[in-house]
């Protein structure tokens, strides 16, 4: 029987155990304030707290967790299992007690430093357990018995629920605090989707909407209350609303995908507004479509920008185009009166003239003559500027373009008293491949250049091989020269289009100012970069380097032979120009030559003439009122195919030469022309004419068949055997080019390229009347439009090889 | 060894008789605190290690002195640790803990947080050494720098020394129940504020009044309240002892240390003879098979002052006990009494007497 004060203790015990739980909602405090009670009052030397993880919702769900154990410092694990059967027993007898000899002792033995003593587990009803011990030599051991346990059994049920209110509260705080967290974020969404500038709209799987942003409000013009339950489309889209877009929206909303698209749309009070739509279909857990979410951006500046972006670049190539033609225009109009002053001076030098006169006349031609080069100049910067001009990969000899280079300079350094020297390293192939023009009018430019601002000493272009391989080497081009030099500050400017190293040097040396920037894009064109390096006083050195494929079929050469110009002697040629001063020139040209020359103001005049009378040849201007010289040709070959129709053209563009062909025309003299070159045309094509006309019975003259013949070259260059040879040379160059050229587009089968060849190549052949050729090339010509076969081609090709090499050997042996 | 005044301690004989590693527990006497720090000096000046404590008064043998000097040569010591309340991590070692056996920890006795540095304490380092001590002060009860290593003096936190040595160790105190049970409706830490859901110092002041002599008037709280103290009931062993020491002006009572709220509590008194034979069973349990020659004690200041003449008769009664003549008894005063047995928490007793024996 328990003394009062006894009763008073344990009533003490059981009151302030039943107050330590309550006081806050804090798992772990409500634990520590209850285990703490309880040790003090029972001299307990260590206490634990365990719950199950299933209350605890953590993994792991029969396993116990340790929520407080004091002192701390002897846990050594946080997880505890109860054996089943000790479970069970725990639960039935709400306490246990395991001492040092149990079983279960060394099992729950987990703290540190325990050797011996006894546990004590206790039932947190349907929630975990206590876990107490006590040292073996602890007196108030002894004094915790069953008795002592079932004496708390029901402030541990107060304990449980206290501990249940915790772990709830903790559920409420954690969810609160996770739903706090969602609604801040979906606050924020809401906020971002209502304030950004973009529409909003939210529609339900139908495509009715549900909800709009301000933003929608604001591009649209419409309320919410006006556009819930529409479609967008049938609020929005209007008459110019592209159909193809419509339909696709459409389209990819049946098949629930979303999809960017740009619309036009209208607004409330029908203003046209662009929009960048982005539509996203919704689907809840089941996944099943509840929702489209579309995003519209206003796009409508952007799409008046890029109206405004094309039309400014519809301009910008407008501009181009007009620039082109300008410049068209600019050299038709500089090369008619061009033409004519040439002309007039050419036929004023055949008349008797003083000494001085003649030195006047001298003066006027030189001028024409470089003015035409400018304006040459001019057009090649503006072909290079519009990517017009195309480098060419064809074969040539490296050797001769030097030597005529140096041949066509040495006059010009001669007169100023300066050297020219040429250093080619022996190791330099001579056949390669590449654009040989390109590279001769680069080192052409560049020697004048030197010439032209050298006053003494000497000029030298040097060829140094930089690498050889197999089948391609590499060369460095040098002109240097011993001129006035090119101070540091101007070397940078003076490759900047119409820059000369100082404005006043135009009036004193000449030149546009275009050379070295137009060799500068051509050798980039080539693949190399133009350097320089000059020194005041002492000398520049222009310099660049190029890589050439080797040319590994270089050709062999050919034998002599003359024509006469006298077969212009009584042709009749219909001149169809507007221009009286052209009129007039070409004129008193041709009658010089003995050539019958009737005179038509329009194509239109032309074509009637041409119907009343029989014509050799026409000379056919482009530009001209009432009837153009296209639309003329063209009307023209509806009656005769093969009179000779050359073009007269200051439009001297290569591309048009396309729209002559077309149009008819055999072949086009740029104007300003020179004499010798239209009368080598003349003879070339009446030549031909000749041989097809049956409508001109009396100028019917027997030809001498022979592999070629110079009579006419010698004609047009009176006599002049320099020229001769060099004419004869530039045929060599030419030839073997082409054949090159011509096997080369065999192989690929581009019949088109070989016609353009073999048309080039024509006037040529008339020239140097390689009569054997005369058919066969112009045969080639036409193999594109007639679908020649392959073989035939061949053929052809073969022929044409053949002969030309036997012509080239001839020529070359004549000039040994 | 005690010296009752600096001048006569022989610090060339104490260095000759101490190997370079030896520590030196120093207790000074509260009236010759002044000369603490000569002490401190004179062992740093002979390269002597020491650690100690200022008290109310020292005990050696039969005799309590309120001026002087112990010295007492102790058994090796592993480190001296100098520890701060205020810094959880407050303690660093390389000393493998389990090869202490004992340590003895001297507290600032009127720091404000000795409860929790004790639990600390007891989670830094566990219970498988014997902890034993006091807290140092003055009689004034005024906080003063009364902790002290070779470093010099400090308050607040202690110093405790690791001793390989095992020992015995024998805590109580010998009150009893006065009056009670009461609840502690409500305490505040060291505060009891309600007694029973009534001011504290009024139900205190009427159990007092009623069943003795005892009256309260302005001035005399402290004297009377020396002699009733509040128990707190710990199953299996004496009531905890806390001291009443201050009434607050609402009526309220400080006390010495905790007091758990919703706590019963005893009022306790004690007479003469009950302390004096507690102090003889404290002794008693001391005692063990190994040879020991004397006995470290901390006796509660206000045992001391409530025994007043009677004291050295507490202290005969252990010499009792311990028997031979050779075995000696050396003690402070002190400002609450620290044990813990190596198993249960170091615990804070008031008007306790705690006292050890080192095994050598």
């Amino acid at each position: 029987m328990e003394t009062k004060l006894e009763i008073v203790r344990e009533l003490s015990l059981l009151y302030e155990l039943s107050l330590s739980i309550g006081g806050t909602l804090d798992l772990k405090k409500t634990s520590e304030d209850f285990l703490k009670v309880w040790m003090r009052q029972k001299n307990i030397d260590f206490g634990s707290i365990w719950i199950k993880n299933i209350h605890l919702d953590l993994e792991n769900p029969n396993q116990f967790s340790l929520i407080f154990a004091h002192p701390h410092f002897l846990v050594i694990d946080q997880t505890e299992t109860l054996p089943d059967d000790f479970a069970d027993t725990l639960k039935q007898q709400k306490a246990i007690q395991v001492n040092t000899e149990d079983t279960y002792f060394q099992y729950f033995k987990k703290e540190k430093n325990i050797k011996s003593g006894s546990y004590w587990f206790l039932e947190i009803p349907n929630l975990g357990f206590i876990k107490f011990f006590f040292y073996e030599k602890n007196p108030s051991q002894k004094s915790f018995n069953l008795r002592e346990t079932k004496k708390t059994e029901k402030v541990l049920g107060k304990l449980s629920i206290a501990l249940q209110s915790c772990l709830l509260h903790n559920k409420v705080i954690t969810e609160t605090e996770q739903k706090n967290k969602y609604q801040k974020e979906i606050k924020k969404l809401a906020l971002v989707a209502e304030k950004t500038d973009n529409a909003i709209i939210i529609t339900d799987a139908k495509g009715l909407i549900e909800w709009a942003n301000d933003g929608f409000m604001r591009i649209s013009g419409y309320t919410i209350e006006e556009a819930i339950g529409k479609t967008p489309g049938s609020l929005l889209q209007g008459p110019e609303t592209n159909q193809e877009t419509k339909a696709y929206i459409r389209n990819q909303i049946k098949e629930e995908k979303s999809f960017r698209a740009e619309l036009l749309n209208y607004s409330k009070t029908g203003k046209k507004y662009w929009i960048e739509i982005s539509i996203q279909p919704i689907y809840d857990d089941n996944g099943l479509l509840i929702n489209f979410i579309a995003v519209e951006s206003d796009i409508t500046d952007r799409k008046n920008k890029e109206v405004e972006l094309n039309e400014a670049k519809e301009k910008a190539e407008e501009s181009g185009r007009i620039k082109q033609e300008f410049l068209s225009v600019v050299s038709h109009e500089i090369r008619t009166p061009l033409n004519g002053i040439i002309g007039m001076s050419n036929l004023l030098q055949k008349t008797q003239l003083s000494p001085q006169q003649s030195d006047y006349l001298n003066t006027i031609q030189i001028s024409s003559e470089n003015l035409s080069l400018i304006i040459n100049s001019i057009l090649d910067f503006s072909k290079i500027e519009s990517g017009l001009l195309n480098i060419q990969a064809i074969p040539f000899n490296l050797k001769k373009i030097l030597q005529n280079i140096i041949n066509s300079n040495e006059f010009k350094a001669e007169q100023k008293g300066l050297g020219l020297f040429l250093k080619l390293d022996p190791k330099v192939d001579s056949h390669l491949i590449g654009d040989g023009i390109r590279l001769s009018q680069v080192l052409l430019n560049l020697i004048s250049n030197a010439i032209k601002f050298t006053i003494s000493g000497k000029i030298e272009l040097e060829i140094r091989l930089v690498s050889k391989m197999n089948n391609a080497l590499v060369l460095e081009f040098i002109v240097e020269d011993t001129g006035k030099g090119i101070p540091d500050k101007m070397q940078k400017i003076i490759f900047e289009s119409f820059t000369q190293e100082d404005s006043s040097l135009g009036r004193k040396y000449g030149g546009t100012g275009l050379g070295l920037s137009i060799s500068q894009k051509l050798v980039s064109l080539m693949g190399g970069e133009l350097k320089l390096t000059s020194q005041e006083n002492v000398g520049t050195k222009v310099s660049f380097i190029l890589g050439f494929p080797i040319n590994q079929e270089p050709t062999s050469l050919p034998e002599n032979s003359t024509v006469s110009d006298s077969v212009l002697i009584g042709k009749k040629i219909l001149l169809v120009e507007d221009n009286t001063m052209n009129q007039f020139f070409a004129q008193k040209l041709l009658e010089g030559w003995g050539i019958k020359v009737d005179i038509a103001n329009n194509g239109k005049e032309g074509v009637e003439m041409f119907g009343r009378k029989h014509y050799d040849c026409i000379l056919m201007d482009i530009q001209m009122p009432e009837m153009d010289g296209f639309q003329a040709t063209k009307i023209i070959r509806q009656e005769n195919k093969y009179i000779p129709i050359i073009a007269l053209t200051a439009l001297s563009v290569e591309e048009e030469s396309d729209n002559f062909k077309s149009a008819g025309m055999n072949d086009y003299i740029t104007k300003p022309f020179e004499a010798e070159y239209l009368k080598k045309r003349l003879i070339e094509y009446m030549l031909v004419y000749q041989s097809y006309s049956i409508s001109s019975p009396k100028s019917k003259q027997i030809i001498t068949v022979q592999t070629y013949n110079n009579s006419l070259l010698t004609q047009m260059m009176k006599g002049n055997q320099v020229q001769i040879r060099q004419m004869e040379q530039l045929f060599v160059n030419q030839a073997e080019e082409v054949m090159k050229q011509m096997h080369q587009y065999f192989l690929l089968e581009n019949w088109k390229e070989i016609g353009l060849i073999a048309h080039k190549l024509k006037a040529s052949i008339d020239m140097l009347q390689i009569t054997n050729l005369k058919q066969v090339i112009r045969k080639l010509e036409s193999i594109e439009k007639n679908n020649t076969e392959k073989r035939v081609v061949d053929e052809l090709i073969n022929n044409v090889t053949e002969t030309l090499q036997n012509v080239c050997l001839l020529i070359k042996n004549s000039h040994k | 060894m005690y010296f009752s005044s600096f001048s006569d301690i022989s610090f060339s004989s104490i260095a000759n008789a101490a190997k370079p590693t030896d520590y030196h527990l120093v207790f000074v006497a509260e009236k010759s605190a002044d000369e603490a720090q000569l002490v401190i000096d004179a062992f740093n000046g002979h390269k002597l290690k020491l650690f100690g404590g200022i008290f109310p008064t020292i005990f050696s043998d039969l005799q309590n002195y309120d001026t002087g000097f112990l010295i007492l040569q102790i058994p090796p010591v592993e480190q001296v640790i100098r520890l701060s309340a205020k810094d959880d991590n407050f303690y660093d070692t390389n000393v493998d803990l389990d090869t202490v056996g004992t340590a003895i920890l001297l507290t600032d006795g009127l720091m404000g947080e000795t409860d929790s540095f004790l639990r600390k304490i007891y989670n830094f380092f566990g219970n498988e050494m014997n902890i034993v001590g006091g807290g140092a002060g003055f009689i004034t009860l005024k906080q003063k720098p009364c902790i002290f290593t070779n470093e010099g003096i400090f308050q607040d936190g202690g110093v405790m020394a690791l001793l390989k040595s095992h020992s015995q160790i024998g805590v109580k105190h010998g009150w009893e129940v006065f009056e009670g049970p009461f609840i502690a409706t409500s305490t505040e830490k060291n505060i009891i504020k309600e007694l029973n859901w009534r001011p504290a110092f009024e139900v205190y002041k009427e159990a007092i009044e009623g069943n003795s002599n005892y009256k309260f008037n302005e001035g005399n709280f402290f004297d009377i309240a020396k002699v009733f103290p509040f128990g707190i009931y710990k199953e299996g062993t004496e009531f905890v002892v806390r001291d009443p020491f201050i009434l607050n002006e609402d009526g309220s009572i400080t006390c010495i240390s905790e007091i758990p709220e919703n706590s019963m509590l005893q009022i306790l008194t004690g007479n003469p003879n009950t302390l004096i034979n507690a102090a003889k069973e404290v002794a008693q349990m001391t005692i063990n098979t190994e040879t020991h020659s004397s006995l470290l004690v901390f006796d509660c200041i206000t045992r001391v002052m409530y025994l007043n003449e009677r004291f050295k008769d507490e202290l005969a009664a252990m010499k009792t006990v311990l028997g031979p003549e050779s075995s000696k008894i050396r003690g402070v005063a002190t400002l609450g009494e620290i044990a813990s047995n190596g198993m249960g928490f170091v615990e804070f007793y008031n008007k306790t007497i705690v006292a050890c024996s080192l095994n050598s």
